[in-house]
């Protein structure tokens, strides 16, 4: 019984976990521009997630090791430093992008512009680490981000051509705006596969003191979370596409996304999406700041927990409580979230390959994983589309910042 | 006699006291070479004076001036003789005590000088 | 930021796509506010932020990317539909719902002009 309750709260967990500012605004902007056409790389991102969240999971499960952890001890110092830069670098970015985020629904709900709202997120999100326990802060930000169901909704009372849409799962290549195109891709699929998801996950399962037999529940758990949060992400196109695109909309703004949700549902939609991605990005925010905290710690071999009080975690502590001050600073500068978020979800993709390689490698390495050994699909899956991302990221973050 | 791989099987690998807490990474390990006999490994080293080295000559520097303006002013690195290595397995168990070693000057001086400064730290 | 401030030059059918877009924002954001769909702050500041926009892609499409279209008749259209969104601010702000569909009205005609500006300059761009 409270095997299916953890599975229950996991899977919740995901779909709040996969659903932030960067894969609602992109996924607002591929429907806006591209239509169904952009269906694919949110199910290849959804599809890589799912594999190494699963790969996270089953790390820590059997070895009793973090993926960070594990990354020092197996590549040693520098290795681990060059990635510990890499990674704080872009998924401080984010960081900056979901409080942002939080800001911007405050700002359309009272009409105060976000740059006034980055002092009090910051400090109610420093709060809620430094006083809640990891469940807690997990538990609740993904019920509450539930909400975010109303993307679902929305899609399907729009009734959208279902075999128009399945078309869309199959790549294609675009007939004009090329560069913008692919672009919209690396963004997509550097907002679905966040290295912090690993790194959170796999430290989740060490807080939850997860073992061997929580390995079957670990593959559920990825599967459906990630699954039905890319489903919502897919929603978010659907609605774009039948409400934005005909209007010749292009989503620049979270504003914008805000009221293509009042077509679909008139009633509570713009209520739904304030109040569902206000939470979505606070679930974001406290995930990528626990990240972060957790490169620094396992990689240098502090204590660190999230349950503990902070007084026994100083240094792990102390790394937050710097952080998010900073990533406060971009806001109150008034710089526009949505620009700090599709640029962040490019460099996520190009950055990729700094995370998943090292990962790859020690999720095939037998003595940390004895008989639980990555299989042939598994590596195949997430090396084809680590691949594809940095290749594309390569290519289309200077065109479409710089031209061609 | 068994085989241990320094590189693999030491270096980097978190170390644990007699209570199984965290006493940081092996950042460093020594080596003696002794006038007559075989070099031995002599002890571990962690510190940021040591991760420093591993960088490059160039950041010791840097690192030490920081060092020197905050944080405990434990002048050099942590240090473990070889003979307290009790196991050796996913993590390296040391036998000491945490509070018998300068393991967590840094812990501690960041405790008492940030986090007790802020309110709620001591529980949850 | 300096990424995107030091960019590429701008094309002249992307800016007046995006003048375009702005304009369909502001519409679509005054149709739904008539229905009671959205707070009052929030359609103002959408029409307002909208309005700041264009005046800023204006200044582009005027100077460093002129479309290849009659650009009097735009200027004309844009300063028109700027003027009508100060206005539908206002009366957003006065709570004024009354006049606001005719205002809207108005608005919506010199923006399909432009609209229609956009639409047929990608159509010969392809």
């Amino acid at each position: 019984m409270k095997k299916i309750l953890q599975v229950a709260l996991g899977i919740v967990t995901s779909i709040g976990g996969f659903l932030e500012i960067g894969s609602v605004t992109t996924a607002a902007q591929a429907g806006a521009s591209f239509g169904y056409q952009l269906l694919w790389p949110i199910a290849l991102g959804t599809l890589c997630l799912i594999f190494l969240v699963e790969m996270s999971g089953r790390l820590s499960a059997v070895s009793k090791h973090t993926v960070i952890a594990a990354m020092r001890d197996r590549f040693g110092f520098r290795f681990y430093l060059l990635v510990l830069i890499l990674m704080v670098l872009v998924s401080f970015l984010v960081l900056c992008a979901e409080m942002g985020g939080i800001s911007l629904c405050l700002q359309m709900s009272t009409g105060l512009g976000f740059p006034w709202w980055a002092i009090p997120v910051a400090l109610v999100l420093w709060l809620l680490l430094w006083r809640g326990t990891f469940s807690v802060i997990e538990n609740g930000s993904s019920l509450l981000g539930l909400m975010t169901v109303a993307f679902a909704v929305g899609a399907w009372k729009l009734h959208p051509d279902w075999s128009s849409v399945a078309s869309g799962l199959i790549p294609t290549r675009p007939s004009e705006h090329a560069a913008k195109y692919w672009f919209i891709v690396v963004s997509i699929l550097g907002a679905s596969i966040s290295p912090y998801m690993m790194y959170f996950y796999s430290s989740g399962a060490i807080e939850d003191e997860w073992d061997e037999s929580y390995i079957g529940i670990n593959r559920v758990i990825a599967a459906f979370g990630m699954t039905f949060g890319g489903l919502l992400s897919a929603g978010v196109l659907i609605i774009a596409t039948l409400v934005l695109k005909p209007k010749g909309i292009d989503v620049d703004s979270f504003q914008q996304v805000a009221l293509m949700m009042t077509i679909p549902l008139p009633n509570w939609g713009f209520e739904l999406f304030v109040g569902g991605m206000a939470v979505a990005c606070l679930g974001a925010a406290l995930e990528i700041t626990l990240a972060i905290s957790y490169l620094f710690a396992q990689g240098l071999g502090w204590n660190w927990s999230e349950n503990a009080a902070p007084d026994s975690e100083a240094r792990f502590c102390t790394v937050y409580t710097l952080l998010i001050p900073i990533a406060a600073i971009p806001l109150l500068l008034g710089i526009e979230p949505v620009k700090i978020t599709i640029l962040s979800m490019a460099l996520t993709a190009a950055v990729l390959p700094a995370a998943i390689i090292p990962f790859l490698v020690l999720m095939n390495d037998k003595d940390l994983l004895a008989d639980h050994t990555n299989g042939f699909i598994s590596n195949t899956v997430v090396v084809l589309i680590m691949l594809m991302s940095f290749a594309l990221a390569v290519v289309s973050i200077p065109l479409q910042y710089f031209g061609s | 006699m068994t085989k241990i791989d320094l590189v693999r099987d030491v270096l980097d690998k978190q170390m644990l006291d007699r209570n199984d807490c965290e006493l940081g990474r092996v950042d460093g390990i020594v080596i003696e070479f002794p006038e007559n006999g075989q070099p031995r490994v002599a002890r571990l080293e962690a510190g940021g004076s040591v991760l420093a080295g591993r960088v490059g000559d160039w950041a010791k520097k840097p690192v030490r001036a920081i060092a020197s303006k905050i944080g405990p002013k434990r002048l050099s690195p942590v240090k473990f003789p070889w003979e307290k290595v009790k196991k050796l397995g996913r993590d390296v168990h040391l036998d000491v005590d945490k509070e018998e070693t300068t393991a967590l000057a840094w812990e501690k001086w960041v405790d008492k000088n940030i986090v007790d400064k802020l309110p709620g730290a001591k529980s949850k | 930021m300096i990424v995107t401030s030091c960019g590429k030059k701008p094309d002249p059918a992307d800016t007046l796509s995006s003048v375009a877009s702005e304009l369909a924002t502001a519409s679509l954001a005054g149709r739904v506010w008539v229905k009671h769909r959205t707070p009052n702050s929030f359609t103002g500041n959408t029409l307002r932020d909208s309005r700041m926009n264009i005046a800023e892609q204006q200044n582009i499409l005027f100077t460093e990317a002129v479309p290849p279209v009659d650009t009097a008749q735009l200027r004309a259209s844009l300063d028109h539909a700027k003027d009508m969104l100060a206005t539908m601010e206002k009366m957003i702000a006065r709570q004024d719902i009354k006049s606001f569909p005719a205002a809207l009205a108005f608005f919506e005609q010199d923006a399909k002009k432009v609209q229609d500006m956009s639409d047929s300059l990608e159509k010969k761009q392809q």
